[in-house]
């Protein structure tokens, strides 16, 4: 069985934001970049896949240099193969084409069975790019899943559950599919640090546009059919009210203030 | 001279065909016996402890002589405890005077201080009448508290009950024997044996029933059945089985080479860059002092009754755990050694012998090792253990998981963001190291003080303290990591490594030589483990500090606080590096404190549970050893309790609240007390 | 008092001896353990053990009985 993940790194959002509002982006440099935290879940849960199924697990990532460090912490966690989509002509990418650029790799590595990824990335947060792969390469797209009850890449099935409002649905779809996952579906494991140390000396293949097959015209901040027009900081949240006193009177007060708020009729 | 000869007792006796026979032929046997036993010490031991790695303890030879005479004679380990101490004492030194008498008596007769007995043949009887007395007292009192008071650490075994039985029985003849010739002797020869054998004496009375032939008889025959042959082989079977009486040469040895660093000191994992594999999955990964260790252990279970696990219910029994791991050692380490090296395949330690919820109940707080006689080390081990867990199989609670993520990610076990790592000390104008004109210290704040809301308030006491006192300090602020104690306590030495060669990096740039701590775990870590990675500072504790500064002083305490207290020594301030008269002094410099003493205070302090980086764990298992210590506290009836450390305020303050005694009680650190009454 | 001692002296005797085949056979039991026998042999050892003790106290008093010395007053 093959299964692949794509895995993104971010800027580490515990640290301070800053932002280049001209352009809409963030400041990126100065920012401890990390994994992003949904794609630790997608990861987790191709390694269970394998110990489930047996196969092997390809890690992929679109990124500058410094992207070379997830696929590291990929490989630490004896994911099997990686390799990092890298052309000058990628920088700015909106989310469809990241995802064109992405689904050229799945393409290329050939026989993939199913494709893990988190739900979202914490910076840019639009949580669309899984689906967006799927409908790229024409597979089955299971999003929000919470679960995955069965994988049988034999008979080409899949049976996920996906947390929806108010409950969980089942669903049953044919292989490949692109499975982004939700917080909480596993618990990431650390890597051990042989993992750790063997991972640091590997050398991080690379592909670029060319060898992905990828129309420079259509990908980068130029081929990008969105762009961002405007970026606001929310304005900083009030202190706040400590309302101090005996348990029945502050819950009467709240309430009053709900409905006058019209939280609450 | 093949007839009859009257020997020197007086007795008839076939000196050439049975006498002399009898005695060489002991003598002979008595050699062969030694050899069997340095033997059996290479074979049955000594191979054994090689099978673990290199570590050399062979430094500072005298101090460790020193110290192994003042041990073995001076039994300077046991006076802790008066019963059992006394106890063994009369045992030791029994046992050492019967041998002394006997050998001098042994070899008298060939150099002819038996015809008549000359003063040291008399003097010699008595120091073995003396010391078998000795041996009764003391083997008494043993037989009493192990049978009749069975207090729960000691674990009685068959051969602990042989031992006595076999000990009674060569005790009392050796008495008899003693008694037989008195009574054939007579007043002739000797008139006055009351003065130097009383007890033989007394018994050889009982014997004057009995006529001379058969008296004759008795003192050749009866003496080699049933004195002189259960006497060997009671040594054979010491010599060369497994019996817990081997201690008497096994815990010596280990006496000689035990640690003469400081406690809860760990040490790195040597030759990090090409190591295959870390910590320690299989006993032979150990060094041959840790399994040294195992064997000398004497199962007398000091440990168990200090151990704050153990005495909260959790799984963890350090003597349980050592004799475990001993057991496994003589179990699977002769398989080992049949078998060449490449084709080994050893069992592994956790899980059979060891169970996780044991590893990581233990707190590292040291308690064991100083009550230990035979000074068997046990905190080194279990890191051991959990570093292969950690770092090899990544087995570990989640809540372990996160605390080593969060250090990885934020740099502090909080997981906090590491931006807001100086926001405590935004309004009290501290700056930061490099902004300080010719500093005289770096003020190292440590996690618990730059995160904690309690803490923090500490912090805040010590920079007013600091500030009133006109020295100049800065902080690192957003670049101090976390001193990188939880990481490595858990077992993540990669971690640890990482955190503290990124420190030692930045206070190196910066030029720093003094270091003041608030914490215990960081001055410990920061003092005596950062040089293994090239961090040379000098460390202080606030405490040592804060007692400096009242001392000479430049701090006056006037304010008065009407209050009694009762003071919390830490493990790492305490047992770790024998900090206990500072924070005393300080207490007592303040006017109207009034100082009382929980019963386990100083050495014996009961750990508050969060070393070991039980901080960051949850207690799943039994009582909670937060409360446990604020109960010994509620006990003094103290209105305050003093902490110099943020783990032991955290969990003494929680204790307080769960123990419903916040109205009455309140836990401070001492810095805040001073700021009190500055 | 002649013979109310004789008795008196046997059953000293008696335990003296039976206290040296107590530690000889328990420790015979115990080296053999230790040098690795195997733990389901015990009640085995145990019972051989306990028959033969009790024929060496019958040996004994039988013996004692017999050939201890007429005592004196």
């Amino acid at each position: 069985m093959k299964i692949a993940v794509c895995i993104k790194q971010v800027p580490d959002t515990e640290a301070e934001i800053k932002w280049d509002t001209p352009k809409g982006t963030l400041k990126r440099d100065g920012m401890n970049p990390v994994i992003n935290a949904f794609d630790e879940f997608a990861l987790e849960e191709a390694l269970l896949t394998r110990e489930k199924c047996d196969g092997d697990i390809v890690a992929i990532t679109m990124g500058s240099e410094k992207a070379n460090d997830v696929l590291r912490s990929a490989l630490a966690l004896t994911v099997n193969e990686v390799h990092r989509c890298t052309d000058d002509a990628f920088a700015g990418s909106d989310t469809y084409a990241t995802a064109s650029v992405l689904a050229a790799a799945l393409k290329k590595i050939g026989n993939v069975d199913v494709v893990f990824c988190g739900k979202q990335s914490t910076d840019g947060n639009t949580g669309v790019v899984g689906a967006e792969v799927a409908a790229i390469l024409g597979w089955s797209p299971l999003t929000y899943v919470s679960k995955v009850r069965q994988i049988d890449a034999a008979n080409k099935k899949i049976v996920v559950e996906r947390a929806i409002e108010g409950g969980i649905e089942v669903t049953e779809a044919k292989l490949p599919a692109v499975v982004s996952v939700i917080k909480g579906i596993n618990e990431p494991r650390l890597p051990n640090l042989m993992g750790i140390k063997k991972a640091a000396k590997v050398q991080i293949p690379q592909w670029n546009a060319d060898d992905l097959g990828v129309d420079k015209g259509k990908v980068g901040a130029a081929g990008s059919s969105t762009r961002v027009v405007e970026i606001a900081v929310a304005p900083p949240r009030g202190a706040g009210e400590i309302l101090k006193g005996e348990l029945e009177d502050v819950a009467n007060i709240v309430t009053d203030r709900l409905i006058d708020m019209k939280v609450i009729k | 001279m093949n007839s009859l000869t009257r020997f020197w007792t007086d007795q008839e006796v076939y000196i050439m065909k049975v006498f002399l026979p009898i005695i060489i032929g002991f003598l002979v046997l008595f050699m062969g016996l030694l050899v069997i036993f340095a033997l059996s010490i290479w074979w049955r031991h000594y191979r054994l402890w090689h099978l673990g790695k290199e570590e050399n303890r062979s430094d500072q030879g005298a101090t460790r002589l020193k110290t192994l005479l003042a041990v073995t004679f001076g039994h300077i380990r046991f006076w802790k405890e008066l019963y059992p101490g006394t106890m063994h004492f009369l045992i030791f030194w029994g046992a050492i005077l019967i041998f002394l008498g006997k050998i001098v008596r042994l070899f008298s007769y060939p150099v002819g201080l038996t015809n008549p007995p000359q003063d040291i043949f008399k003097y010699a009887s008595f120091v073995s009448e003396v010391g078998g007395l000795l041996v009764i007292i003391g083997g008494c009192m043993a037989i009493y508290r192990r049978y009749i008071v069975r207090p729960s650490r000691l674990e009685t075994k068959p051969t602990n009950t042989l031992i006595y039985s076999w000990g009674a029985v060569l005790l009392m003849t050796g008495y008899f024997v003693k008694g037989y010739r008195i009574a054939i002797i007579g007043s002739g020869v000797v008139p006055d044996w009351l003065s130097w054998a009383p007890v033989s004496y007394f018994i050889s009375r009982f014997f004057l029933i009995l006529p001379t032939e058969p008296l004759n008889e008795l003192l050749v025959w009866h003496r080699v059945l049933i004195h002189a042959l259960p006497a060997f082989l009671f040594f054979a079977y010491v010599f060369i089985t497994r019996t817990p009486l081997q201690h008497f040469f096994l815990s010596p040895i280990n006496v000689y080479f035990h640690n003469l660093k400081s406690k809860g000191v760990l040490l790195p994992i040597p030759n990090f860059e090409e190591a295959e594999t870390f910590g320690v999955k299989e006993i032979s990964e150990l060094t041959w002092k840790q399994l040294l260790d195992l064997e000398a252990c004497t199962n007398c279970g000091r440990c168990q009754d200090v151990c704050p696990a153990h005495l909260s219910q959790k799984p963890l029994s350090p003597r349980r755990m050592t004799q475990n791991l001993k057991d496994h050692l003589r179990r699977e380490g002769p398989k080992l050694l049949a078998t060449p090296q490449d084709q080994r395949q050893p069992e592994a330690i956790m899980e059979k012998t060891v169970n996780e919820d044991e590893l990581w109940a233990c707190t590292a707080c040291m308690a064991c090792e100083e009550a230990c006689p035979v000074y068997v080390e046990q905190i080194i081990r279990n890191i051991d253990l959990r570093r292969y867990l950690v770092l090899v199989e990544t087995k570990y609670s989640s809540e372990v998981r996160l605390t080593l993520k969060n250090l990885e990610k934020n740099n502090n076990p909080w997981g906090a963001s590491r931006g807001t790592r100086a926001e405590w000390a935004k309004d009290l104008g501290v700056k930061s190291f490099a902004e300080v004109e010719n500093p005289e210290f770096l003020f190292w704040v440590g996690c618990c003080g730059s995160f904690d809301a309690r803490n923090q308030k500490v912090a805040t006491s010590m920079v007013k303290i600091l500030q009133a006192s006109g020295i100049r300090f800065g902080i690192l602020g957003n670049e101090e990591g976390c001193c990188g104690d939880p990481a490595r306590r858990i077992g993540n030495e990669y971690l640890f490594q990482t955190t503290a060669e990124a420190n030692i990096g930045i206070m190196k740039g910066y030029g720093v030589k003094k270091i003041l701590t608030l914490c215990p775990h960081c001055f410990h870590i920061l003092k005596n483990e950062y040089p293994q990675l090239g961090g040379d500072f000098q460390v202080f504790h606030h405490t040592q500090f804060l007692m400096e500064l009242i001392a000479s002083g430049r701090l006056k305490l006037t304010k008065p606080i009407n209050k009694v207290i009762t003071y919390h020594d830490s493990c790492y301030l305490g047992r770790a590096n024998q900090i206990f008269e500072a924070p005393r002094k300080i207490l007592n410099s303040i006017p109207g404190l009034k100082l009382v003493e929980m019963e386990r205070h100083r050495q014996r302090s009961f750990c508050c549970g969060a070393g070991g980086g039980r901080m960051w764990m949850e207690e799943h298992i039994g009582t909670r050893i937060n409360q446990m210590r604020t109960d010994q506290a509620i006990a003094t009836e103290a209105e305050l309790i003093g902490t110099a450390c943020p783990y032991c305020l955290t969990m003494l303050f929680d204790g307080i609240k769960e123990k419903g005694k916040a109205e009455t009680m309140a836990a401070y650190d001492l810095s805040e007390l001073v700021d009190q009454s500055m | 008092m002649e013979s109310s001692l004789r008795p008196v002296a046997i059953v000293v005797e008696v335990i003296i001896l039976m206290g040296v085949i107590y530690s000889l056979f328990l420790g015979v039991k115990l080296s053999a353990l230790d040098f690795g026998l195997e733990e389901k042999y015990q009640r085995f050892i145990d019972w051989v053990f306990m028959i033969m003790g009790c024929l060496a106290l019958v040996f004994f008093v039988a013996h004692l009985i017999t050939f201890y010395p007429r005592l004196f007053s």
